[in-house]
């Protein structure tokens, strides 16, 4: 995770709405919490959301609150799920699994959680943009993380608020955008990705924009058919080879041949680069 | 306003420029009405440069200052085996250059290689801009697709010295097939088969919705219609020495006349089943009397000649079929491309080969400068339709222990592309590593071309195999190859960029570039001054009749006379065409005036 994980400095100096805060005192980890805490949720939905050890997710939480920047609030209409009464013991094959990949939406999670508390649904959507479905689709249902380290975070009636309001910048494209250059699986990862390159003055289109760049950001994490925008497994030689042209046309450098591509140039060039072993090794199955 | 982009097919014996205009590609006719322009230079006495068609005819007379097939010499060293044998049975002089590169002379100058292909450059420019009205500097030129590295460059060399500003080098038979899969739109596979002057290049391509993609590429640079003539003049030599005891090889303009007439019969034998050579006085015996050669070649006697050539170019295919992993059936369409193709035998062959007839309808000559184009279009304007993706022609990689070629990027894979290996050090305490960059089919590191080389220095001291170092290789689309020599331990690493390093230095590039730019403003110059000097006779000549007839007093017929001596001697010797057009105006002023005051 620490390697696919970008912070770029003026970004976040501009996110900083506490002029005061020096922004070097964040990781990359409290920044996602800070993400992910944007607006009410419970602690134990945010590690559900977050894949990193609910120890650091914890001092993470911890650090933030020090420095202002999120705060708590007791509520009352929420108990104890079930699912988290039940909670085995802690697992952590899921969630090192969630970190070598670098997709949010691996953390090791029961799909039953989200749904046994609907009161923390509509918050959801509206904070993280994300359907209900979405949050859990493709999760392994290997169990709940638990917090050793923060028995009083186990309690959900504790909820917290992000002092500073983030903009959602790419929740708004649909599932049939998302197809144009995603698989399903990475759809809810997407959908929390923050944009930081976008810029209006260049030749690309701001959509092209935003999934070129969290394309590059995840290229590491992404599998020959991921790439090709296919499912996983698929081994149909012409479903590969239409895919392929398929992506050619969208990241093939010569699309922008004398365009003002900015710092897409390198990262555009990459991503073709990457497509095309990714046809080659899935040709030569 | 529209932009333009030139398609040039710099070709061997031939070149041919072709544009896009209002959606269609057109070649265009040079001055003389050709399509295509003879890739032949030659200096004239007065040290006036013959391009094309002009210097073809003086080729015989003038033939140790007339350059030709300088494609097959560019971008090689002068100790190439190959060159050695062209220096053989060149007529003209071919010198070392300063890089070990080489110069040819002509009228006691010496040329880089680059010069003369700019020259040529220049000239199909010319023709383009002619027929347009506007200035084009975009443009692209097509190599063949078996052009190693340094020949690449040395043509992007020649289109800068040109004044061009070169947006790509593609492969001769890619741009024939986008010439033809423009046209043919169905989703198919395609064999473009490219014999040209010089070289001869196989291409296996898929067209799908138009993607372009090269599926393997392979050839011979040394095997084209040459090589056919060669042939043929071999033969007529061979049976000129028998009968008269004399070897014409040793006489340049013999061999010049022997080469103009072996072309021509190759041609006509394209279409007759035989033809007549006939070269009175071609030299004396030793009694001084004068020999000829009249004799009649067929159609039979010249294939069995040019039979195991044209098997060659079979056994070729035969390993582009392989390395693109599809069979003679799997191809949809057969593309001919070159002059040589032409030639009913090797249409026999091809046909054979490949199990089916080739595509009809489609000009060998013009091809290539066609798709040129096209692409050129394509990549200046909005709107790409059609995309290419082209392949290394070799395999790409570095020297390793014992002298061996480890290859890094293998040929044939699609660009741009990026490809790594991680070596490690063989002896305790390493602190450099040579590494060299090669390109070729040899095993053997020293058989290969050599791009490039460098010292990567500062890796961390270890034992031998304790420190990994990853050299990566990046090619961009255009070819051009990026090294990085990576301690992937310290993350210390040492960039190189390979390909832009031609035979020629920047500074040398420069200096050429200036020179032909002052030699066409001078030719310009000289065109300009001339016109100037011809309206300066006509205005000099109403005066003059005007003198002659209306009666004028005095002091404004001495003003005239004055203005008319002037004049004429101005016309006798024009400086420049400032003065000249000043000249020309005073005397205009000086004829409406005396009008005026009638």
């Amino acid at each position: 995770m620490k390697e696919s994980l970008h912070i770029n400095p003026e970004i976040v100096a501009r996110r900083c709405a506490v002029k005061s805060l020096d922004y070097r005192q964040l990781t990359p980890l409290d920044w996602i919490v800070l993400d992910f805490a944007d607006g009410l949720k419970s602690f134990s939905e945010l590690s559900r959301l977050i894949p990193a050890e609910p120890e650091d997710i914890a001092t993470a939480y911890y650090h933030l609150r020090l420095l202002g920047l999120i705060t708590w609030q007791s509520s009352n209409n929420t108990s104890r799920t079930g699912a988290e009464q039940n909670r085995p013991e802690t697992s952590r094959s899921g969630m090192s699994a969630g970190v070598g990949q670098s997709s949010l939406n691996r953390s090791s999670v029961n799909p039953g959680i989200a749904t046994q508390n609907p009161s923390r649904s509509g918050s959801n959507q509206s904070l993280v943009g994300v359907p209900q479905q979405s949050v859990t689709a493709g999760v392994s249902p290997s169990g709940i993380s638990q917090l050793p380290n923060a028995g009083a975070m186990r309690d959900s009636s504790l909820r917290m608020r992000s002092v500073i309001s983030l903009t959602p910048a790419v929740s708004g494209y649909s599932d049939e955008v998302c197809a144009q250059y995603l698989p399903p699986r990475l759809f809810t990862t997407f959908r929390r990705f923050q944009p930081t390159l976008l810029n209006a003055s260049l030749d690309i289109p701001t959509e092209a924009q935003v999934f070129i760049e969290f394309i590059h950001e995840n290229l590491s994490s992404m599998s020959p058919c991921d790439l090709l925008g296919l499912p996983e497994g698929t081994t149909d030689k012409a479903l590969i080879r239409q895919a392929y042209l398929n992506r050619t046309k969208q990241f093939h450098p010569d699309r922008y041949f004398r365009k003002n591509t900015g710092a897409f140039a390198p990262r555009i060039a990459a991503i073709f680069k990457a497509i095309s072993s990714a046809f080659a090794t899935l040709q030569a199955q | 306003m529209t932009e333009y982009a030139l398609g040039i097919d710099l070709g061997t014996t031939n070149s041919c420029v072709s544009i896009v205009e209002q959606g269609k590609p057109i070649i265009i006719a040079n001055s003389a009405g050709y399509k295509t322009t003879p890739s032949i230079v030659a200096i004239a006495e007065s040290g006036k440069r013959l391009i094309g068609q002009l210097a073809k005819r003086q080729a015989i007379t003038n033939a140790t200052n007339t350059v030709y097939s300088t494609k097959r010499l560019i971008g090689r060293t002068i100790h190439d085996p190959e060159v050695q044998n062209c220096i053989a049975t060149l007529p003209y002089e071919i010198v070392e250059g300063p890089h070990d590169d080489i110069r040819v002379v002509m009228r006691d100058k010496q040329y880089s290689l680059p010069e003369i292909s700019a020259m040529i450059l220049g000239e199909l420019r010319q023709v383009a801009e002619n027929y347009l009205g506007t200035s084009i500097t975009d443009a692209i030129i097509t190599v063949p697709a078996y052009f190693n590295d340094a020949q690449r460059q040395a043509t992007i060399d020649a289109g800068t010295i040109a004044g061009l500003n070169v947006l790509r080098i593609i492969n001769e038979p890619t741009a024939a097939a986008i010439a033809y899969g423009t046209q043919n739109k169905k989703r198919q596979t395609i064999a473009v088969f490219d014999l040209g002057g010089g070289t001869f290049d196989i291409s296996i391509l898929s067209i799908d919705d138009g993607i372009f993609n090269v599926l393997s590429t392979t050839g011979d640079t040394f095997l084209g219609g040459e090589d056919f003539d060669n042939r043929l003049i071999e033969y007529l030599v061979l049976n000129f020495a028998r009968e008269h005891d004399i070897d014409l090889r040793e006489d340049p303009m013999a061999m010049q006349r022997l080469k103009i007439s072996a072309e021509k019969a190759k041609c006509e034998l394209s279409e007759m089943k035989s033809t007549e050579i006939n070269l009175p006085f071609i030299c004396t015996d030793a009694q001084g009397a004068p020999l000829h050669i009249n004799t009649t070649v067929t159609l039979e006697q010249f294939e069995n000649l040019v039979i195991d050539l044209v098997k060659r170019t079979l056994k070729i295919c035969q390993v582009a079929l392989m390395n693109a992993n599809v069979t003679q059936n799997d191809i949809d369409e057969v593309v001919l491309v070159g002059g040589m193709t032409r030639m009913p035998l090797v249409q026999r062959a091809v046909a054979e080969f490949f199990h089916k007839q080739p595509a009809k309808n489609i000009n060998p000559d013009e091809v290539v400068a066609v798709g040129a184009a096209i692409q050129a279009d394509g990549l200046i304007h909005q709107g790409q339709k059609h995309i290419l993706l082209d392949v290394t022609p070799l395999d790409l990689g570095i020297a390793v222990h014992g002298g061996k070629f480890h290859v890094i990027t293998p040929k044939n894979t699609t660009i741009p592309c990026t490809n790594s290996v991680v070596f490690t050090t063989s002896f305790d305490n390493q602190t450099s590593l040579r590494i060299v960059v090669l390109q070729g089919e040899q095993q053997q590191a020293a058989e290969n071309q050599r791009l490039a080389e460098f010292t990567f220095s500062g890796i961390r001291p270890g034992p031998a195999g304790s420190v990994d170092i990853q050299i990566k290789f990046d090619v961009d689309p255009d070819g051009i190859v990026n090294v990085t020599a990576k301690d992937l331990q310290t993350q210390h690493e040492h960039f190189v960029t390979v390909s832009r390093s031609s035979n020629l230095t920047p500074e040398e590039i420069e200096q050429m570039t200036k020179d032909n730019a002052d030699y066409l403003a001078a030719e310009k110059m000289n065109a300009d001054l001339k016109q100037a000097v011809e309206y300066l006779k006509l205005s000099l000549k109403s005066l003059r009749d005007l003198n002659a007839t209306a009666n004028l007093p005095a002091p404004i017929a001495n003003f005239t006379r004055n203005l008319l001596q002037r004049g004429d001697d101005l016309v006798k010797s024009p400086d420049t065409v400032v003065n000249v057009n000043r000249m020309t105006d005073d005397i205009n002023n000086a004829i409406s005036l005396i009008n005026e005051g009638q």
